[in-house]
């Protein structure tokens, strides 16, 4: 017996986050196998966000995999008030999906706190951007989020989506696994 | 030898995308600009592609088969006085099928450009760029300024609309009879032009981006656009949004590859297990869309790098060293599960 064939199950965890009416819990109920777990409350911040129910610690999905691998999603409340959770959930995260709303009036300056607070996953690992909610300025504002980017020293994509199509999550779950396939295949360097 | 031939021009774009119907004008361009002697090229059967000149008895013998004739064809013939190319498809051709007759077609038009010149040898640099017209496109897309909805001069059958200052652009079909296909030839190889168009209703538009990466898809064929060529190393400025485009798991290793660091081709190819020709397709998009980072083989000459670039430090993730093999076996399980074969959005 070799010993690659008795390692322990893996476990890819990833985060999402972004401010409240983002998606996250949409978009990791598109893709768990079961109902995400959710621990949602009655917002009290309807000048962020009009929505009736926010997330107040996290959400959570997982994908199980043969051989008792899995894929853990955990979905980040949006409200600021609760971003003391952010770094307990990103502890040991392989990847950050920051889900950005084109709809808000800043999203650039959105986009800045979220990179910032997940920097270190972000940095030691993976991150993808997925912005939602385009109006007619939806370019501009894109552009703007590439700029934010760049400032930071970094090179994410950008994925302009709708998280209720499950093809669209999928497809920010695709970069950051080819992120972290790509960056694996670096190691050997 | 010049004078036009007893063929009828039969060119469908029925069910054909738009992406396809600059492909045809593309490739009719492109047989403008030899000017060898008439050659055939039979795509009737699934036999090797065969070129004969048109004046021998087998180009004799296969022009004078019947118009009826079921089976899909393609004849192309030029002659050295210019427009006198013709492109027959007997049925309007299935995409993937249309694809294919064109990529043969331009392997007819090398071998038809070694026949008619031997002394030019059996490499690729003496032959007509099959993207030649991709670049002269995009270079007049970047270079014009102005406002508004530009209508492509030139594309007389179809209605080609651009609007640059929104990165949009629109295609419709027109009405050009057969018999006005010659002027066609003589618009794309000399008079490519914007023209502004006044008080027409806004049309279905979409992205150009999306127009520039497909025509790099599809008319690279092999060969890396003139403005990376000599390039020793290539990195990304900025993702594509694979989420606009048709994204192949491929590209999408691809750009998370040359995201993250500078790798030649050959790293390129090594490291990522994709085909030279999926990759020069890649590199080619990512260059006419902007997003290559510029380098040149000698540093002592290499042209400052766009601003963009300045600022788009590569992350090689620290972690990355220590990061476990045994995650690809998991990911790829994954991707089993999630069904995620890498198509990503078709949009």
């Amino acid at each position: 017996m070799t010993s690659e064939s008795v390692q322990p199950p893996s476990e890819i965890k990833i985060i999402i986050t972004g401010t409240m009416g983002a998606g996250k819990t949409t978009a990791i109920a598109a893709v768990s196998d079961a109902p995400p777990v959710t621990t949602e409350a009655d917002n009290r911040d309807r000048a962020a966000h009009s929505k009736a129910q926010t997330t107040v610690a996290m959400d959570y999905g997982e994908v199980q995999l043969a051989g008792g691998d899995r894929l853990r999603l955990y979905g980040t409340p949006g409200q600021g008030r609760f971003n003391f959770m952010w770094k307990i959930l990103g502890k040991g995260a392989l990847g950050v999906v920051i889900l950005v709303d084109l709809s808000r009036s800043d999203p650039a300056a959105d986009l800045r706190t979220y990179l910032a607070d997940f920097s270190e996953i972000i940095r030691e690992g993976t991150g993808v951007i997925g912005a939602g909610r385009p109006g007619t300025d939806a370019a501009e504002k894109i552009e703007g989020l590439h700029a934010v980017i760049g400032e930071m020293g970094l090179l994410l994509p950008v994925f302009e989506v709708d998280v209720r199509e499950r093809s669209d999550v999928l497809l920010l779950l695709e970069a950051l696994f080819s992120q972290i396939e790509m960056s694996a295949d670096g190691s050997e360097d | 030898m010049n004078k036009p031939l007893p063929i009828d021009i039969k060119v469908g774009f029925v069910g054909v995308a738009a992406a396809e119907q600059l492909l045809l004008v593309a490739f009719l361009d492109l047989i403008t600009l030899n000017d060898g002697s008439i050659f055939v090229f039979d795509d009737s059967s699934d036999a090797p592609i065969k070129i004969v000149d048109a004046s021998s008895p087998a180009g004799r013998q296969f022009l004078s088969r019947p118009k009826a004739d079921p089976t899909s064809r393609a004849i192309i013939l030029y002659g050295a006085q210019g427009p006198e190319a013709h492109l027959v498809l007997e049925r309007p051709p299935r995409l993937v099928k249309f694809r294919s007759v064109l990529q043969r077609a331009v392997q007819m038009l090398a071998e038809a450009h070694r026949l008619a010149n031997p002394e030019a040898g059996s490499g690729n640099s003496k032959l007509p760029l099959p993207h030649r017209f991709l670049t002269v496109l995009i270079d007049l897309l970047e270079q014009s300024s102005g406002r508004g909805w530009f209508r492509l001069r030139a594309f007389h059958e179809l209605d080609i609309r651009v609007n640059l200052d929104r990165g949009l652009f629109s295609i419709t079909r027109g009405g050009l009879a057969p018999a006005e296909w010659s002027s066609l030839f003589e618009g794309v190889r000399e008079s490519i032009a914007l023209e502004p168009v006044v008080g027409d209703p806004e049309p279905i538009v979409y992205p150009l981006e999306t127009l520039k990466w497909q025509l790099a898809m599809q008319l690279s064929f092999g060969l890396l656009v003139p403005g990376i060529a000599d390039r020793r190393k290539f990195s990304l400025t900025r993702w594509p949004d694979f989420a606009k485009l048709k994204a192949s798991p491929n590209q999408m290793r691809l750009a998370a590859l040359v995201g993250s660091r500078d790798l030649s081709i050959e790293e390129l190819l090594s490291r990522s297990q994709v085909a030279r020709q999926d990759l020069i397709r890649f590199l080619n998009a990512c260059e006419i869309c902007g997003y290559l980072r510029l380098e040149t083989t000698d540093p002592a000459v290499a042209p400052a790098a766009p601003k963009e670039a300045a600022v788009a430090t590569k992350v090689v993730p620290p972690a990355a060293a220590t990061r476990p093999r045994r995650f690809q076996a998991v990911l790829g399980k994954l991707r089993a599960a999630l069904r995620l074969n890498g198509e990503g959005r078709q949009s």
